[in-house]
């Protein structure tokens, strides 16, 4: 026996494989070079190209500690599933979650190694423990996946171990390894790595990820990271409805909606400010937002009920549901979804959060909520401009709703209840001086004076040339990349396009 | 030999441990008690609500402070029957026991007994909470539609039976069977779980009628008729339902506490013929003059009740909308209609009828009765009334009304109880109460909450029970729903 022969120059590892005489020690540490390898890939996959679908999943399911929880989540959608919700609520913290599926595929190596040694009597010199760990990772790599199936392997690779101990199985060969039977698991599990990432790599969806941490970036209040993920991936040539959206609401957070929203054409008009209500869950899912940030709670509120209502309770549904309900004056149904969250292990403080809101020991996070003073008693579910118009108009303080008040009018092309609203310091923005300009060419408008608004010289000089190329064709001013940009590229080639989409 | 002695001794000493902690934490009624003048406040609130005699056990948690809580539970007049004794405030009673009780009650009144000893030592015995029980039964199952209080999307619902006598839930249809569609309606033809129907929307739409032990999908629509099939009420005959036909919309408030409007902009009223499998309907329950809605047969079937408004407008203000209770004679031997009579001018005192039941007897129309339109359900100021058909006279029933929304309706097989949903819990969820209700003077009990094996079941519960209808037995063999629903 090894232990026999004290070295105390051997590492302290040798003692987790003491029953081990000298060849078993060597794979031994084969052993634990492959589960360690194993365990540093999946943290680094998970991590790294996979981290949106941690967030992701994270996002859309919630796990809870309560046996109501188990009976309904077993009954509707199985056992898998459940399991993979236990593991998906330590994503929240998203190292600890990848820690936890790391060791899970360990755990699968490990055991089916152990199970192959008890029957055969051999090593798994093929690897088969790292095959299958591998193979499972692409159970859990979508975003509508989860790890359900790489805890149940887990629990049955377990009792298969637990069974044969019972049973007397085969001793493992004391044989010497050869150079061969050395190489062989090491070269097998490299190639298996290799492999597995490219399979991974392959089926990588890189539009997916860029929406996800979009997302997550809006949800974080990463304006700049939200404003950098949607122009990757608008620059990719991709006209997304969501990511014109994502980046519209961070750009009106950063101030600089009015600025910056014709940077990228767009074509669906006023669906990159609000979506129209169309009776589609992922609509539903993102579009409260827009409607907390300019102050309409109670449509806010009823995105978010329609969307947990069509894809279940979720921390963030729950959390909002809460928080709207505070500001709407409905704190017996605000400590509802608190109650909620108190059965799940991440979101608890939320509910703390909430009941000091209705308490009224802490502030409400909610930066705008319509005053009284509004006069509108409807929310129009297909535009939201007459809601926002008002809002604007009770509540001056509200920049966000006043710059989707001016976006809205804009992308509309309604320069004539625009141009009355604004001041002079509106004028400042670029995209105003071309608005007013071209609201000035009508004849029959009023004069702009009669506003106290003035153009600035700069913007008419500039119009002269864009005009000529204008009269010379409507393709022309395309041809010319510093007009693309402008409000007059977008009044004259992309609004009627957007209108014949409508 | 020596080890197991030894085990047996610190089993010993476990179960000493045990026992010490257990008469620790209570050891019978305590001594030296203060009265109080007061009722316990006890959560559902049970104090003073009728039971009926063969209803499961309410459960509750006493809602005071304390360490430690002595409840005893008898018939007035006799030694408890039941006692409870722990430091935790929830109340179970065993339904063996609860069950002989009632019986024994049955007629009288109950007592809950409640002692606290708070937490300096003191004991505090509250005035006897009295209920009466009974000796009416109610109808053994309750059926009702449980979904998220949503707006217009879902995903999981179902329709689903509940024995009253113990706490058993039963699925009936769920939507996860069908490829999540909607299931919505449940009707029964004077309470028989053997015929009824449930409408599915959905790719495989439709409606389901279950009679003579056959179940069945089919399309009541009504040609001519603009709309689908919609509100059904079965004729007392099991051979016709009546349907409103109705085009509905939602609308969100803008602000304030009420979240959405559900509004009608057309309907009409119309009646299927299941033999024939023919929808039929009349000039005066059709057209664009009027909208009717929420049909409701009078136990001889030879009227048919119902609400109506006038026909929409576009731009009008949906607050403007206000329904009439009427009513409209029908021959079920020659399936004709005879002239609508307004029965209840509601919207001339700026009121909107929903929801008329007609009781079995005939003798009382109950309905819900708000400011405008007919979703009352998402209106908080709406309450329940009573109609005595004899005279005309009517009341609000301000015995079983609430601060918030008292709607959805049915009366028992037997018209001694009622149930109906209400919000008055946390405003947003419905929830089942049932009533008593004394045939001759017209008055409801005290309502009680459908109990739960669990008292704090309504507070986490996420879904809203919808029209919540008393059926006289089981319904059975549910998967015939299913398969119905997957026959083209």
């Amino acid at each position: 026996m090894i232990l026999d022969q004290p070295n105390l120059m051997r590492p302290n590892v040798e003692l987790w494989f003491s029953d081990f005489n000298g060849e078993k020690m060597k794979y031994g540490y084969i052993k634990l070079v492959s589960a360690v390898a194993l365990f540093v890939c999946y943290m680094i996959v998970l991590l790294t190209v996979q981290n949106h679908v941690i967030f992701y999943q994270e996002q859309h399911t919630l796990f809870m500690w309560s046996g109501e929880y188990f009976r309904h989540t077993v009954h509707s959608v199985g056992l898998i599933d459940y399991l993979g919700a236990f593991v998906i609520q330590f994503y929240h913290i998203p190292w600890l979650g990848a820690a936890i599926v790391s060791l899970l595929a360990v755990a699968v190596y490990l055991l089916s190694e152990s199970i192959i040694a008890k029957l055969t009597g051999k090593r798994d010199l093929l690897q088969i423990g790292i095959l299958l760990a591998i193979a499972l990772y692409y159970t859990l790599d979508g975003i509508d996946d989860t790890p359900g199936w790489l805890v149940a392997v887990v629990l049955i690779l377990t009792a298969v171990r637990c069974i044969l101990c019972l049973i007397k199985g085969k001793k493992v060969s004391a044989d010497r390894l050869t150079k061969f039977q050395t190489a062989l698991p090491v070269v097998l599990a490299a190639v298996y790595f290799i492999v597995g990432l490219q399979i991974e790599m392959k089926g990588f969806d890189r539009r997916e990820r860029a929406m996800v941490l979009a997302e997550c970036a809006i949800k974080q209040k990463n304006w700049d990271g939200a404003i950098e993920m949607t122009e990757r991936y608008l620059d990719a040539g991709s006209g997304n409805r969501l990511m014109l959206y994502l980046r519209n609401i961070a750009l009106a957070q950063k101030g600089e909606l009015i600025d910056r929203m014709f940077d990228y054409p767009q074509r669906i008009g006023q669906q990159s400010l609000a979506f129209s209500w169309n009776h589609d869950s992922r609509d539903a899912e993102y579009g409260h937002w827009v409607h907390e940030y300019t102050g309409d709670i109670n449509a806010a509120h009823q995105w978010a009920f329609e969307a947990m209502t069509a894809m279940g309770e979720t921390g963030p549904h729950l959390s909002d549901l809460a928080r709207y309900n505070v500001a709407l004056g409905r704190p017996k149904v605000a400590e509802k979804f608190a109650k909620q969250l108190d059965k799940t292990l991440f979101y608890r403080d939320v509910a703390k959060s909430v009941r000091r809101q209705i308490a009224g020991e802490e502030k409400s996070d909610l930066k705008y909520v319509m005053p009284d003073s509004v006069e509108i008693k409807w929310i129009n579910v297909l535009d939201f401009r007459p809601n926002v118009m008002q809002n604007v108009k009770a509540d001056s303080a509200n920049t966000i709703a006043r710059q989707y008040m001016i976006a809205s009018l804009l992308v509309n092309g309604n320069l004539d209840v625009l141009i009355p609203m604004l001041t002079q310091e509106d004028m400042k923005h670029r995209i105003i001086q071309e608005a007013a300009l071209i609201y000035s060419l009508d004849p029959h408008a009023t004069p702009l004076e009669e506003y106290g608004l003035k153009l600035d010289e700069s913007v008419t000089k500039d119009f002269s040339p864009y005009y000529s190329d204008l009269r010379s064709g409507f393709a022309a001013p395309g041809s010319d990349e510093r007009w693309r940009k402008s409000y007059w590229y977008y009044v004259h080639v992309i609004m009627p396009k957007t209108k014949n989409e409508k | 030999m020596k080890n197991r002695k030894l085990a047996m001794k610190q089993l010993n000493q476990y179960i000493v441990l045990l026992l010490a902690i257990l008469f620790a934490a209570c050891s019978g009624k305590p001594k030296n008690v203060v009265t109080a003048d007061r009722e316990p406040s006890l959560y559902p609130q049970v104090a003073g609500a009728t039971f009926p005699v063969n209803i499961a056990a309410p459960t509750f948690m006493i809602d005071e402070k304390g360490e430690k809580f002595y409840t005893e539970i008898g018939k007035v007049g006799s030694e408890p029957a039941m006692n409870f004794c722990s430091s935790s405030a929830v109340v179970v009673p065993q339904l063996k026991k609860w069950r002989e009780l009632l019986a024994e009650a049955s007629g009288s009144e109950i007592y809950l007994r409640v002692t606290v000893t708070g937490e300096n030592g003191v004991s505090t015995q509250f005035a006897d909470v009295i209920c009466p029980v009974s000796a009416d039964s109610i109808d053994e199952y309750l059926a009702y539609r449980l979904l998220y209080p949503g707006y217009e999307l879902w995903k999981e619902m179902g329709i689903y039976q509940r024995n009253l006598t113990d706490y058993e839930q039963i699925a009936v249809l769920e939507n996860n069977d069908i490829d999540q569609q909607c299931v919505n309606c449940h009707s029964f033809a004077g309470g028989a779980p053997e015929t009824m129907m449930i409408h599915v929307r959905g790719k495989q739409g439709g409606t389901l009628i279950r009679k003579d032990g056959k179940t069945v999908k089919v399309n009541p629509k009504c040609p001519g008729l603009e709309n689908g099939s919609t509100y059904p009420a079965w004729h007392p005959s099991g051979k016709f339902i009546a349907f409103s036909a109705n085009n509905i919309q939602q609308f969100f408030h803008s602000k304030g506490t009420k979240t959405i409007e559900v509004s009608d902009l057309s309907a009409d009223m119309t009646v299927y013929d299941i033999e024939h499998g023919e929808a039929i309907t009349a000039p005066q329950l059709s057209g664009d003059e009027w909208m009717e809605t929420f049909p409701t047969w009078a136990p001889d079937g030879t009227t048919l009740y119902f609400c109506r408004a006038k026909g929409y407008t576009q731009g009008e203000a949906l607050d403007s909308i206000r329904y009439d209770l009427c009513k409209v004679p029908f021959d079920a031997d020659k399936r004709s209609f005879g002239s609508v009579e307004v029965v209840l001018p509601a919207s001339e005192q700026g009121k909107s009828v929903s929801f008329p039941r007609v009781s079995p007897d005939g003798r009382w129309l109950m309905f819900t009765l708000s400011d405008y339109g007919n979703f009352s359900i998402w209106h908080p100021e709406s309450d329940l009334w009573l109609m005595n058909l004899a005279d005309g006279t009517m009341r609000a029933a301000d015995e079983i009304n609430s601060d918030n929304v008292d709607s959805y309706h049915s009366w028992s097989s037997n018209g001694k109880w009622v149930v109906f949903s209400s919000k008055r819990m946390d405003g947003l969820w419905a929830r089942p109460f049932i009533a008593s209700f004394n045939t001759e003077t017209g008055k409801f009990g005290k309502p009680f909450v459908v109990p739960q094996k669990d008292p704090l079941y309504y507070d986490d519960f996420m879904k809203t029970y919808n029209i919540p209808e008393f059926i006289t037995g089981p319904i059975a063999n549910t998967g015939e729903f299913v398969s119905a629903v997957q026959k083209e």
